[in-house]
């Protein structure tokens, strides 16, 4: 009992101190317009789990404090709350003591209530079930309609500082495995049935045990974290995880985990939500939904008082980008999308800037990367030295100088992250050097100790897989395949739409190929297990390496910050140095909008909840600061 | 009359198996899955073989096959493997009007314009006005339709930061509105309608200006205008009719460039996205209702050639 006094004490105090370092370091934070990630220097090694967030990351406004939270939340699992309120983000501090009014006020805003928001999203929505797909579009058409347990801080560009959403309070226990979390009280869905624990019960267990016929694509996360959900009472619920990890809390301010009804998703568990969208979320939907339309309307009986500050949003979907581009213009919408996408060139958002300075653009570099894979189940792929010598001959800063998609070149974990990898031992890994004479000559050399041993390579009959409707993967394409010729790899591109590459990623039925991956977590629970671990999520390269997958299990439940990274950077160089799945980039995206949109950031994070648009405001001066 | 109807029907039966056999075997071999569409990013072996099963994917083709063909006559138009199992019926009838009304305002601009410029040019040839006609109407034939509506839109949001509405204004409830919107798209797609309606018609009216029964008019002492319009455009519209029905036809089978610069859903867009996503149930059936549109159509044109000249009659 003294023992876990003392711990939390201790705990408590490392975090007040962290916070004041970081405060006296990282107040100063440049405006958005000014945070570019990719401007930003790499990761220290040496720097505490805090530093790289509040001195690499995209900035927060002026105004707020910094991000110093967020290591806590995300990096290293937080002992009980007790009576105290240190587990809590300051973004959820002033939730909890001023509303949401508080929360934009400190970070410079004076919200505006009313008018109607004009949103595009770029992708059809193929079902109005988050929970059976990883579409983008899905989540991003749905999102204003849920709420999950927790959300995400609107002005986090890094999204990770956690706030409340469903669960007003939350205590971690046992290292942070279990978390309970306290529920809003007189919560109603939209149709006017009271919410209780039981639909985040339901919720949970439908994704990590979906009935017969229904895909839950993030059923192996949650299972991988989660022992078991209580539910004591109607306004609780308990999380019992499989071990401390952060994740285990940050799963439930994901986006794409919203709670869903039971009473209607019970008669029909498959089918129920594919084309019904009924939440407690801040908006509910005005009309039925049309393939290139959905129309909101602000929930009156939404359970936080004063939220949303919108009246209606219209959600158009638009796939063409020279449209989109145009109807910002015009103001047919007032950005490009509520979640970043790798759509709108630079090009394309320098054009826009270029004819109207009232557009903001805003860059960050998000939880999407761009790969190469290799299939390692093929000859000659199935020899490192062949892979070795691909991912030497590539020089990834030079894609992103000539490509119009830019990116910020990283390994396996992403690189403005606390798990990034330090750049001195990066620059140590296979294909990371500095001197790419050096690697063109190490490439040349591992295919001539190659084809010596198993004779010469035909590469004629080997093709480099390319989507034709995804952009940048055609660039990438064409800019990696003069750069595999300088060492000898005369390589074919096998140009084919999207449906079809995935397809061939996903059936192992491809040579190579240039694709690109969005990921849920900045955690490498998450980004190994679904990139490199032995039967992971995309494990598309089917390369098992052992050593890797003991690595992954260790660090798992570690709940030492720093011994995680270890195991976290020793994961890193094995799955770089292997070559099999090789990470060209984590994309570096363009947001553009109108400056009268408020309450928002671009995040990192692509599943933020800031999709969910309760925080977003019109600077209008025909509307009032006060709900008429 | 009757007897030739009948007959025409009745061949459209095999014409329609024929079609149906080869969209569907297409749609079969070709590469990609919708299973892959569906579950985004994040497909893997296991989503993917759950969700084939689930969308019953694994079913032998001839199963497949039968089941749709069964379905469609029956009435039942199947359901949407992409669009969240939504009924093909519902998807179609949501945007049959955008393509309805993008296809009327089309051909009104298309007739209204391209009769009377033909006309003039056959009357005037090998005048100015003959020339400049001329001009226009291979401008009208060169230019990419895409081109000239991205070029409309950039001129519209530049000029006068305006563009048209991003979803579809209905006639019966805003009127002002509806033709706001689809009055840019119809320019485009009906300028190349223009040019090549009223090339017919000049070609046309040449070749009839030429016939003796013209001379015999004018020599009773008609006017020009009568002449013209009772004698000559009557005689020369067959062709201008048929080239008119196709190209109605033509337009409802989907405008896909045009709806897509202007943001437009109509059937177009609905199938190069079912394409796109291999959404084969719908695709398969778009084209099957497409054939069927077609055969309807030709039958319809060449009644129409009954009624418009009386010396036809089918057997």
């Amino acid at each position: 009992m003294i023992g876990k006094l003392k711990f939390r004490i201790t705990l408590t105090v490392g975090v007040i101190l962290i916070l004041a370092v970081l405060a006296a370091c990282g107040g100063d934070s440049a405006t958005e317009e000014q945070a570019a990630a990719t401007e930003a220097p790499a990761p220290q090694a040496t720097q505490p789990p805090a530093a790289p967030t509040a001195t690499t990351a995209p900035a927060a406004p002026a105004t707020r404090a910094p991000a110093a939270t967020v290591p806590q939340a995300t990096a290293a699992p937080v002992a009980s709350a007790g009576g105290d309120d240190s587990h809590y983000s300051e973004a959820a501090r002033t939730l909890m003591s001023g509303g949401a009014l508080a929360l934009a006020e400190a970070n410079g805003e004076k919200p505006r209530y009313g008018g109607k928001f004009l949103t595009s999203g770029p992708e059809l929505i193929p079902s109005a079930d988050m929970h059976q797909t990883s579409f983008g579009g899905v989540y991003t058409i749905t999102a204003p309609i849920y709420n999950g347990l927790l959300a995400t801080s609107p002005y986090d560009p890094l999204a990770l500082e956690l706030i409340p959403d469903l669960a007003t309070s939350w205590e971690l226990a046992d290292e942070g495995a279990t978390v309970t979390f306290h529920l809003a009280e007189n919560v109603k869905w939209h149709d006017g049935a009271p919410f209780s624990s039981d639909d985040v019960k339901y919720t949970i267990e439908r994704i990590m045990f979906p009935p017969e016929g229904m895909v839950s694509p993030r059923k192996e996360t949650l299972k991988s974290l989660i022992e078991s959900v209580d539910t004591p009472d109607a306004n609780t619920v308990v999380i019992n995880g499989r071990g401390p990890s952060p994740l285990v809390l940050a799963v439930f301010s994901n986006g794409w985990q919203g709670i869903i009804p039971r009473h209607i998703v019970e008669p029909d568990p498959v089918n129920a939500l594919k084309t019904a969208a009924i939440g407690t979320g801040p908006f509910r939907l005005r009309s039925e939904p049309t393939t290139l339309l959905w129309e909101y309307e602000r929930n009156p009986d939404y359970f936080k008082e004063g939220l949303p500050y919108l009246d209606e949003m219209d959600y158009n979907i638009i796939l063409d980008q020279q449209v989109r581009s145009t109807a910002i213009l015009t103001k047919r919408t007032y950005w490009n999308e509520s979640a970043p996408h790798p759509t709108l060139t630079d090009e394309q958002a320098q054009a826009l800037k270029s004819q109207e300075d009232d557009i903001i653009i805003s860059n960050a570099t998000i939880l999407t990367e761009s790969h190469l894979a290799l299939m390692t189940e093929r000859e000659p792929f199935d020899d490192i030295r062949v892979r070795q010598a691909i991912s030497e001959a590539i020089d990834r800063a030079r894609i992103s100088d000539l490509a119009g998609q830019k990116g910020t070149v990283g390994t396996g974990n992403f690189p403005l992250g606390p798990w990034a990898l330090p750049p001195e031992r990066q620059a140590e890994l296979i294909g990371y050097g500095p001197d790419m004479e050096v690697r063109r000559e190490n490439a040349r050399r591992l295919l001539a100790e190659y084809e010596a041993e198993k004779g010469e390579i035909d590469w004629s009959t080997k093709k480099l897989q390319c989507s034709t409707n995804i952009a940048f993967s055609i660039e990438y394409c064409q800019i990696i395949q003069p750069m595999l010729k300088e060492v000898g790899i005369d390589i074919e591109l096998d140009p084919a739409d999207v449906s079809q590459t995935r397809g061939n990623e996903v059936s192992g039925n491809f040579d190579l190929s240039l694709l690109g991956a969005g990921l849920d977590f900045d955690d490498p629970t998450d980004t190994f297990g679904q990139l490199f671990i032995t039967d992971g999520g995309r494990w598309y390269q089917r390369r098992s390496i052992p050593e890797l997958d003991d690595l992954y299990e260790a660090q798992k439940f570690e709940p030492d910050f720093e011994k995680r990274r270890e195991l976290t950077w020793q994961m890193d160089e094995i799955a770089m140095n292997d070559s099999s799945y090789m990470i060209m980039h984590w994309f570096l995206i363009n947001h553009a909008r109108w400056n009268f949109v408020k309450g928002w950031v671009a995040s990192a994070n692509i599943r933020s909840t800031n999709a969910r648009m309760e925080y977003v405001w019109l600077d209008f001066p025909e509307l009032p600061h006060t709900r008429p | 009359m009757k007897q030739y109807i009948a007959r025409r029907l009745l061949l459209a039966i095999p014409t329609l198996i024929g079609v149906s056999l080869i969209i569907f075997i297409i749609m079969a071999v070709i590469p990609g899955d919708v299973a892959v569409a569906i579950l985004g990013d994040a497909a893997n072996q296991k989503t993917v073989a759950e969700l084939r099963e689930q969308l019953g994917l694994n079913a032998p083709l001839y199963e497949r096959y039968w089941n749709w063909v069964s379905g469609m006559f029956s009435g039942d138009l199947g359901y949407s493997v992409f669009l969240g199992g939504r009924p093909i019926a519902d998807l179609m009838v949501e945007h049959f009007p955008v393509t309805l009304n993008l296809a009327v305002y089309t051909m009104i601009i298309a007739v209204v314009l391209a009769v009377p410029l033909g006309t003039i040019s056959a009357i005037r040839h090998n005048s100015w006005v003959d020339y400049a006609l001329r001009v226009f109407s291979i401008i009208g034939l060169s230019v990419p339709v895409f081109w000239l509506g991205i070029m409309i839109v950039l001129f519209l949001a530049k000029t006068f930061s305006w563009q048209p509405e991003l979803s579809w204004v209905s006639p019966f409830e805003d009127p002002w509105g509806n033709i706001k919107q689809m009055i840019w798209p119809s320019v485009t797609l009906g300028y190349f309608q223009v040019a090549f309606i009223a090339r017919m018609t000049r070609s046309s009216l040449l070749e009839v200006i030429q016939e003796d029964y013209m001379r015999t008019a004018r020599s009773k002492g008609l006017n020009e205008r009568v002449v013209t319009v009772r004698h000559g455009l009557r005689n020369a519209i067959i062709p201008i009719v048929t080239i008119g029905g196709l190209q109605f036809v033509a337009l409802l089978a989907g405008v896909v460039v045009t709806e897509k610069v202007f943001n437009l859903a109509g059937w177009g867009t609905l199938l190069v996205n079912g394409v796109s996503n291999r959404d084969f149930p719908l695709v398969q059936t778009i084209i099957l209702i497409f054939a069927g549109i077609v055969i309807v159509a030709n039958l319809l044109t060449d009644m129409l050639y009954a009624w418009l000249d009386p010396r036809i009659r089918y057997q």
